[in-house]
């Protein structure tokens, strides 16, 4: 019934980078996205700093220096949304375009704004693709209990996690059943109106929701037949050593160079 | 249905307060071994839904230290509903006892411990990432410490036969595997008393006979629900019937299967 493979991107593997303290991982990967967004517009040398660290990560972690960038290129699109900038950072003129009633005018400033943008994106997708590559996802949920996220929110994301595949498997079965019986009659042309195909869709997300309302339900009772009374308790077994600190403080000791390199050009 | 469970889940159960633990003996029955306790005892227990359907009709139910009693029955005749009252998630009119313990709001917490209630569907039952999360989470709960809980989740994963699982992944397990570490999950909370709903539905031969010889070696009391008539003859010296709320048989599995009548006129069939 497993097909959803898809969604857990963690490679075994033994590297250093694999065994680094999850807390270590997590902590790195939000500075380094903390120091994509800080670094100026147009810190070209800064962000090309800080892509050789994904290399050299990924190289370390054994996965190879294009894992990252391969899978990084889907959550492009998103930062299109930023396109806008492009026409509203006063500058020099660069280009028109005449749409509708619109008259738009790219600016310089406004284009390198919007490629800085679309940069610290993916390079902060970059690093997150690490991390959940290295990192066995319960250990990146142990680390945020240890970094103190409150209990309820990390109990929220170890569920969504847990029943992301069960839903999406009944979700398929759902699919497959009506594939299984999208029949067509051998002279007309089968298939009934737009509306009515999308009435049975609308029936289908509102099965999907009762499901797993009736789910939770279950849950929540073999949560209480084994005692919970509304605190989350764990252990995990997660020890800070050594290693762990020094790879730590090298890494924000390279995020603060990023940083000064960043901003060496722009005068701070 | 859900919305009901929730109310019913919280409410008091006035009913069951005002019985004297001692009832048990006033009402003579005096046929227990050991230490003269039933490990379960239900008596005159009586549930509606708030819908207004009614789910058991005055059922008395009584079972023995390491007793294996298996509870048969259609669908809908009450058995689920009759699972979720031993551990006081559902409170119907009437006495239920675990151990000598009355299953009321105070004495909850201990009542789960003692009763391990495992849910038909795995995924139900399996709800944290990782294995060991899930053993982990009942003895967790009972507030042992961490040194006790390691030991119970390794006893517990060892005694259905998954110690190397530990660190595996809920959602990769087969259903074989998530039927065995969802045992593994109330073993861990060492129960007086193991209830199972539907433990062999949807295994393959293999899985299954896996599960029955798993069973057979817990030396533990036992209440299982099944439509799995082969499992019960195979398994269970006694056999308790159920049909549209009520108790209708309960007795030595080898005089009830024999009884074709019966068996027929409940929807059940000789294996």
């Amino acid at each position: 019934m497993m097909q959803t493979n898809l969604l857990d991107r963690y490679q075994t593997g033994e590297s250093l980078i694999h065994h680094l303290d999850p807390r270590v991982k997590v902590v790195v990967t939000v500075l380094f996205i903390l120091s994509n967004v800080l670094l100026p517009d147009g810190a070209w040398p800064a962000f090309a700093l800080a892509w050789v660290l994904i290399l050299v990560i990924s190289v370390l972690a054994g996965l190879g220096p294009g894992y990252a960038l391969k899978r990084s290129f889907v959550a492009l699109p998103f930062a299109l949304a930023a396109v806008t900038v492009m026409f509203n950072v006063p500058g020099q003129s660069l280009f028109a375009w005449q749409l509708g009633g619109w008259h738009l005018v790219a600016t310089d400033a406004g284009v390198i704004r919007f490629a800085s943008i679309v940069v610290r994106t993916w390079l902060s997708v970059q690093m997150a693709i690490l991390l959940t590559a290295t990192t066995r996802f319960p250990d990146v949920l142990h680390a945020l209990q240890h970094l103190r996220v409150p209990h309820l929110l990390v109990a929220i994301i170890s569920f969504m996690y847990r029943y992301l595949f069960v839903i999406t498997d009944e979700a398929k079965r759902l699919m497959r059943a009506r594939e299984a019986r999208s029949a067509r009659s051998a002279t007309g042309a089968g298939g009934g109106s737009v509306a009515w195909r999308a009435r049975g869709t609308g029936n289908m997300v509102g099965q999907l929701f009762l499901r797993s309302y009736e789910r939770s339900d279950r849950v929540y009772n073999a949560m209480l037949a084994r005692g919970y009374n509304g605190q989350f308790m764990t252990i995990n077994p997660h020890v800070m050593c050594t290693s762990d600190w020094v790879v730590g403080i090298v890494a924000v000791a390279i995020l603060v160079l990023l940083q000064v390199v960043g901003r060496m050009g722009s005068g701070w | 249905m859900p919305e009901g469970m929730q109310e019913t889940k919280e409410e008091s159960q006035l009913a069951s307060i005002f019985r004297p633990s001692s009832f048990v003996v006033q009402n003579g029955r005096d046929a227990y071994k050991g230490d003269g306790v039933p490990t379960l005892l239900v008596e005159n227990l009586s549930f509606s839904y708030p819908d207004g359907r009614s789910a058991l009709r005055d059922v008395s139910l009584q079972i023995e230290d390491c007793e294996k009693v298996a509870l048969v029955g259609p669908n809908g005749a009450g058995k689920s509903t009759l699972m979720l009252h031993l551990n006081g998630i559902l409170n119907g009119e009437g006495y239920v006892e675990v151990g000598g313990m009355p299953v009321t709001g105070p004495n909850l917490p201990v009542i789960r411990a003692k009763v391990g209630l495992v849910f038909q569907n795995p995924d139900d039952q399996l709800f944290s990432p990782t294995v060991f999360e899930d053993v982990a989470f009942g003895p967790l709960h009972m507030g042992l410490p961490k040194d006790e809980v390691l030991q119970r989740v390794a006893r517990a994963l060892q005694r259905v036969g998954m110690s190397d699982y530990a660190d595996r992944l809920s959602h990769h397990l087969s259903v074989g595997e998530k039927k065995r570490v969802a045992i593994a999950t109330v073993l861990s909370m060492d129960p007086e008393i193991l209830i199972l709903d539907e433990p062999s539905a949807g295994l393959d031969p293999r899985a299954r006979r896996a599960l029955i010889n798993q069973l057979r070696e817990l030396p533990i009391t036992m209440l299982v629900s099944t439509h799995d008539m082969r499992l019960v003859s195979e398994l269970f010296p006694r056999m308790v019937i159920m049909d549209e709320g009520r108790i209708v048989a309960d007795g030595a599995t080898d005089a009830l299967m024999g009884d074709t009548a019966l068996l027929e006129a409940h929807g059940l069939e000789r294996p």
